[in-house]
């Protein structure tokens, strides 16, 4: 009962309380060691009000690859690009590598349950698991994300996750928009 | 991407199990700070780390890329020279090579360092950890696995295991009563609490748990002798001199304190006996009994599980037949433990010989227990001498007293009134299978129950034993099923004086180690 109350708690603390989700598509970010060789902006997702004064309207939610910002507007692109002015945008979360943390969880799993073979020891060994590895895991999943909230972020936000822009110097005035192209997901599945 | 939201908030989990969000609350800050620290600037020269970071991203004025692997500058002529890929606005891939570069069409350079991952340390960590436990309990299993039915009470600050229950009763046809002595315990109050725990891979099925109070008069203590009867004694003196094969030892013997006087296992032979010998001087007249606070050192526990692991995948069938023939297979596998043998006392009559007065034997390694063994045919002088003869290395032994008897008491038996949680697991109520004869408390590892007791109210005025009635099934452990000898679990049972010759040299070779790694746990405290 014991153990099984652990493992109960174990996996509930990882997956209800710290963990923090992802909102980008599978397999569009790079893994951290890949960051070096990445060109492409990291993925950002934005809740924007209504531009309008219709109670009925509501938010909306912007995906896509965090193209470039200026002074007035967030450049995204998904499937087509977005261009987002800063004032109407209520919080924000840019995000730039994978996370292991699901990786991490079953690490952490994987090594609670093996302390069945520690016997006694399992009193000190178990909960050594819980309190290295739910931080690590929760930590994993919550670092390298710049999280936007316009009642809470100071104004140097958008300056600073500049350079984690397609165009981390600003969009070049050569360019024309609409030619802009989104990242290609490359996967292993031939189907 | 877009889509119409009325959650304005992202994810985060609204259920929090308080207790680990505030581990996590602890550790967190300390484990999401950041891996990926971006490194931009205007100038080339501001990206130049070190050596150790020769990637460079050159964001040029046109929107291309180039990524380096390895680069340097020429400030001579105002040009960047590297090896890499050059991308197009939308990354695809116009050229790669070598690539000499103007300075005044970099918009902007940019390099990353990546830091090692705090997690991996931490996990690493915690693996390496419960890896090396794993190699000791695998390389000595019968130090990690293993303890019995224990009860703890509350000594006024804290709970401290008191008694070990029925360990010997390693199976139904074995079920056997046990009485252990609550002797730190004080209550405080006529409610009284006991905690019962499963601490062990072991299935523990619990027919009674009583307390048992004995009454008796201001000053004076309550003993259990082996045969269930109790005494009451007073006066309780300490002996003059206790001398054993490392000399006088009767600074460790003076109090019930947790400093215990215990000798190494004989190399050859496990069964070899050794000899303390006790003087107690200046003593009244009248009868008089031997005090002795003791419990078994890990031998047992070792001889235990070697048992079983010998009998390995045939261990089911011995215990089945043990139930079906249980008189005769009792007869055979108490013989070692008659080879084992208790403490026995010897008293020195007044002719000079040595005559046996009784002995006292608590079987488990983690509660120490106080028995009382009463002399007859005392010499009338004003000394005393005692010897205690005993298997080297089996027993450790808390305290020696020599106490008056005042007569024999019966105990008022006081059955749980109440207990939490009220249900087992199953919806049986925990009272009712412990008060009624015929039924039991079954308990798993980890299980763990408060029993509540209604003492008498001049409970100051009593001495509390715990009896506790069962039997317990050890699990088997895969690890032991390499052990496994037929011919091994035949000697243990009808030769086992040439048992525990032959077994010694395995068990000196753990010995030390397994009784530090066993304790130096604190898996409980005796």
């Amino acid at each position: 009962m014991y153990i099984r109350n652990l493992i109960l708690i174990l996996f509930s603390s990882i997956l209800i309380s710290g963990c923090a989700t992802t909102y980008a598509p599978s397999d569009w970010l790079p893994n951290t060691d890949e960051i070096q060789k990445e060109s492409f902006g990291g993925w950002m997702t934005l809740i924007v009000r209504p531009d309008s004064l219709i109670a009925q309207d509501t938010y909306l939610q912007y995906d896509g690859e965090f193209i470039s910002s200026d002074e007035n507007n967030v450049y995204l692109l998904a499937d087509s690009l977005f261009i987002i002015p800063k004032e109407n945008i209520s919080t924000g979360i840019l995000e730039i590598d994978e996370k292991n943390s699901v990786e991490y969880g079953l690490w952490t799993f994987g090594g609670f349950i093996a302390t069945i073979s520690n016997g006694v020891y399992l009193i000190f060994t178990a909960p050594l698991w819980l309190f290295t590895g739910i931080p690590a895991t929760i930590g994993e999943s919550n670092r390298d994300r710049y999280e936007y909230d316009e009642e809470n972020t100071d104004s140097l936000y958008w300056e600073n996750i500049q350079k984690f822009a397609r165009f981390p110097q600003g969009l070049p005035d050569n360019i024309e928009l609409k030619n802009l192209k989104p990242k290609i997901i490359l996967t292993n599945d031939l189907e | 991407m877009k889509r119409k939201t009325s959650n304005l908030k992202f994810i985060p989990g609204d259920k929090i199990l308080i207790v680990l969000l505030t581990i996590s609350m602890i550790f967190l800050p300390h484990c999401s700070g950041n891996r990926i620290e971006r490194i931009t600037g205007f100038e080339v020269k501001a990206v130049q780390l070190s050596k150790e970071i020769p990637f460079i991203k050159l964001h040029m004025k046109n929107g291309d890329v180039y990524i380096f692997d390895n680069w340097k500058m020429d400030q001579k002529e105002n040009v960047v020279l590297g090896n890499g890929n050059h991308l197009d606005m939308n990354r695809q891939l116009i050229d790669q090579g070598e690539f000499k570069l103007s300075i005044k069409d970099v918009a902007l350079a940019e390099t990353n360092v990546i830091k090692n991952s705090a997690a991996v340390t931490a996990l690493t960590f915690a693996t390496v950890i419960t890896g090396i436990f794993t190699v000791v309990c695998i390389t000595n299993p019968k130090a990690c696995f293993g303890s019995c039915p224990t009860f703890y009470a509350n000594n006024g600050n804290e709970y401290i295991v008191q008694s070990e229950g029925f360990s010997s009763s390693i199976s139904p046809c074995l079920e056997e009563k046990d009485i252990d002595a609550l002797f730190r315990i004080k209550p405080e109050s006529e409610n009284f609490e006991i905690q019962l725990r499963n601490e062990a891979y072991e299935t523990h099925v619990i027919r009674k748990a009583n307390v048992l109070a004995l009454p008796k008069k201001k000053g004076n203590r309550v003993f259990a002798a082996m045969d269930d009867k109790f005494y009451e004694a007073g006066n309780l003196i300490g002996a003059s001199e206790v001398v054993g094969e490392e000399g006088d030892c009767s600074e460790k013997l003076c109090s019930f304190d947790g400093v215990e006087r215990f000798s190494p296992a004989d190399s050859n032979n496990l069964a070899e006996k050794e000899i303390i010998e006790i003087s107690f001087n200046n003593i009244t007249e009248g009868n008089k009994g031997l005090v002795i606070a003791s419990r078994q050192t890990l031998l047992t526990t070792f001889l235990f599980y070697q048992g079983l692991a010998y009998m390995g995948s045939s261990a089911g069938y011995f215990l089945a037949n043990l139930e079906r023939n249980s008189e005769e297979v009792k007869k055979i596998i108490d013989q070692p433990r008659k080879e084992l043998g208790n403490i026995e006392v010897f008293v020195e009559t007044v002719s000079g010989d040595w005559k046996k007065a009784g002995e006292i034997g608590e079987h488990g390694p983690i509660s120490t227990d106080i028995k009382i063994v009463p002399l007859n045919n005392l010499n009338t002088s004003s000394s005393i001498k005692i010897k205690l003869r005993m298997t080297k290395g089996l027993w450790r032994i808390d305290y020696l007293a020599l106490a008056d008897l005042k007569g024999k008491v019966d105990p008022v038996i006081i059955s749980p009134s109440d207990a939490f949680p009220k249900l087992t697991g199953y919806n049986s109520n925990v009272t009712e299978l412990l008060t009624n004869e015929d039924s039991v408390l079954v308990t798993f590892p980890g299980d763990k129950y408060f029993l509540q007791y209604k003492l008498p109210e001049d409970f100051e005025n009593y001495e509390l034993f715990l009896e506790s009635q069962g039997y317990y099934l050890e699990w088997m452990r895969e690890e032991w099923l390499a052990e496994e000898n037929p011919a091994k679990v035949y000697q243990m049972f009808f030769n086992p004086q040439q048992f525990f010759k032959d077994l010694a040299p395995q068990f000196k070779k753990v010995e030390a180690e397994m009784e530090e790694t066993f304790w130096s746990s604190k898996y409980v405290y005796p």
